[in-house]
């Protein structure tokens, strides 16, 4: 039985490990409005890109969104978008000195547009495909019926960080807030959970709501497009609001 | 109006009382319910029960049926699938280790008990789907090549199979981790993944997706993906098929290596290969202390059908069948 024993191999890496390797290189100052941030990147066909832009648009007005600036690189016949990655709120309060772990993402069940509970949670340590990108395709999301009626299933992920923080995290993001960052969906009281889903000991929750929301409703609505999540980072200065592009 | 506004230990009390609704085949009354919540360590008298069912008719998740009988209306079984996120994630690993417990295959005989998933196909198929399976157990892309067949009206578990329709049970390679584990390994499996294959050769792990931190059931994440080309490995030599890993401890080994001697002889195999100790196994990582045996899924053949175009409702790890009433498929 000696040929079934196979050769040493490297180990595949986890979305934890890509993820923290791209929030070490995020320099976004919310004070200043200058650096880098993390960013997903969509691909379309050129005569869907304003179908795809207004819908875009219509996501982020219903609070669907990181931050209402996207990039357009035009590449032929598609178009490629980098819009913000949630995951951009963890560099920067990693960058703050605040010691934040990303632990999942998940589907988050919103009535009345208020978010209630996680229904749905794969976590980042546990996984080689992002868990948002991995939902994408279950079917389980109904960001329509979110942008409609205010009652639907949302893209959306957790983050934890000792208590001892959360006046500090608090304050950053505030700053976020008014640099254009917000998706904040919860941010839980020590010790307890968050939309349903329990933190360590001594740590407090932060739900985020999921960049690729947007990507997921476009998918909703037929339009085809090429996604992939937490993929790289931009310059947010070459991004522009999407009021300027449609 | 959901079960959320409770609190979380009455959630968990609803909660269960709707599992063991949905567990039942027939109605339930709050007597049996209540004897059914004792097994399961929530000591709930008959009358705390009553109470809490009106409860759960109000929030429109249970209806009364015949005499004083409870069933799960539509959004029940959806509160199922969505309530206590917190205890669902890993749950899978809790069901695979159930029917681990619950296999009683005997290897010299070849019979007992074996975790089998199903396959719910069109009859007008039934054809085209055998020539695809009959294909990919040749290939060696799954657990084993015996099936059983259920006609319209029978039942798997407790899934009707509708008109016009076929059941197509496949062994699951969980049976080998029951296998293992009754002759007295301890057997963690860990991974779910998708592994490459050049030249009818597994590569390397494209893909992984740890089974204790995911609500969702790793192997359905991939398949409803469509992450897989397992009719291309099959044809061609290259592709993509699903596959699971087990970790044992690494003094296991030999014991293990003669037991899936004796299985591969019993027409129990897809064994991709074994790890060294502590050493990852084609990229999948490995514990320290431990060796890890990857398997082909036994689902890899009906993911090959539904590839090419045919209509297939797979049903992962759905029940427990008798070893010696499978068979090989008879080409049609």
């Amino acid at each position: 039985m000696s040929d079934i024993s196979v050769p040493h191999s490297q180990p595949l890496i986890f979305t934890l490990s890509r993820i923290e390797n791209l929030m070490q290189q995020v320099t976004f100052d919310p004070r200043s409005g200058e650096g880098r941030i993390i960013t997903n990147t969509s691909r379309v066909r050129k005569e869907r890109l304003q179908d795809l832009l207004a819908l875009f648009s219509d996501a982020i007005q219903s609070g669907l969104s990181v931050c209402p600036r996207i990039k357009l690189i035009d590449e032929g016949d598609t178009v490629s978008i980098k819009t913000a990655c949630s995951l951009t709120l963890d560099g920067v309060l990693l960058k703050a000195g605040i010691p934040v772990r990303p632990k999942g993402g998940g589907i988050i069940e919103v009535i009345e547009r208020e978010p209630v509970r996680f229904t749905d949670m794969l976590m980042y340590w546990a996984t080689t495909i992002d868990p948002i990108d991995v939902l994408t395709a279950q079917e389980l999301t109904d960001i329509t019926g979110m942008m409609r009626t205010g009652n639907g299933r949302i893209l959306g992920n957790l983050q934890e960080a000792p208590m001892l923080a959360k006046e500090q995290i608090e304050e950053l993001l505030d700053d976020l807030a008014d640099a254009g960052f917000t998706g904040i969906l919860e941010l839980g009281e020590p010790n307890m959970d968050v939309l349903g889903v329990s933190v360590e000991r001594d740590h407090l929750g932060v739900a985020l709501v999921g960049g690729t929301n947007l990507v997921a409703a476009a998918q909703e609505f037929g339009i085809l497009v090429e996604h992939e999540s937490i993929s790289d980072l931009s310059e947010i200065s070459e991004m522009k609001h999407i009021d300027e592009l449609f | 109006m959901k079960l959320l506004t409770k609190t979380h230990t009455s959630q968990r009390r609803l909660v269960e009382i709707l599992r063991v609704i949905e567990e039942s085949d027939k109605p339930v009354g709050a007597r049996a319910i209540s004897d059914c919540l004792c097994n399961r360590g929530y000591e709930l008298g008959e009358r705390a029960v009553r109470y809490n069912l009106k409860i759960l008719d109000e929030l429109g998740f249970t209806r009364k049926e015949g005499y004083s009988g409870r069933v799960l209306t539509t959004l029940g079984m959806r509160e199922l699938s969505d309530a206590l996120v917190d205890d669902r994630i890993g749950f899978v690993n809790t069901r695979i280790e159930e029917y681990m417990y619950r296999t009683g295959l005997d290897l010299e005989r070849r019979a007992g008990e074996v975790v089998v998933n199903a396959s719910i196909i069109h009859k007008a198929d039934f054809e085209k789907v055998s020539r695809i399976l009959s294909s990919v157990f040749d290939a060696g892309y799954t657990v084993s090549k015996r099936v059983r067949i259920f006609d319209e009206g029978s039942e798997i578990s407790s899934f009707q199979i509708p008109n016009g329709c076929l059941g197509i049970v496949t062994i699951c390679s969980i049976t080998i981790d029951g296998m293992l584990m009754k002759r007295g390994i301890p057997v963690n499996t860990s991974y779910a993944g998708i592994v490459e294959i050049r030249d009818r050769a597994p590569q390397e792990f494209t893909d992984l997706i740890a089974y204790s931190g995911s609500s969702l059931d790793p192997m359905k994440v991939f398949m409803a993906r469509r992450m897989t080309r397992a009719f291309d490995a099959v044809i061609t030599g290259r592709g993509r098929v699903l596959a699971n890993v087990r970790e044992i401890p690494t003094a296991a080994g030999d014991r293990a290596i003669e037991l899936l001697k004796l299985a591969r002889e019993a027409e129990l195999g897809g064994l991709i290969g074994i790890s060294g100790p502590g050493e990852p196994l084609l990229g999948c990582p490995v514990s320290s202390g431990k060796i890890a045996l990857a398997f082909y899924a036994g689902i890899n053949a009906a993911v090959a059908a539904e590839e090419q175009g045919i209509r297939v409702k797979n049903l992962p790890i759905s029940a427990l069948m008798d070893y010696s009433v499978m068979d090989e498929l008879q080409p049609g």
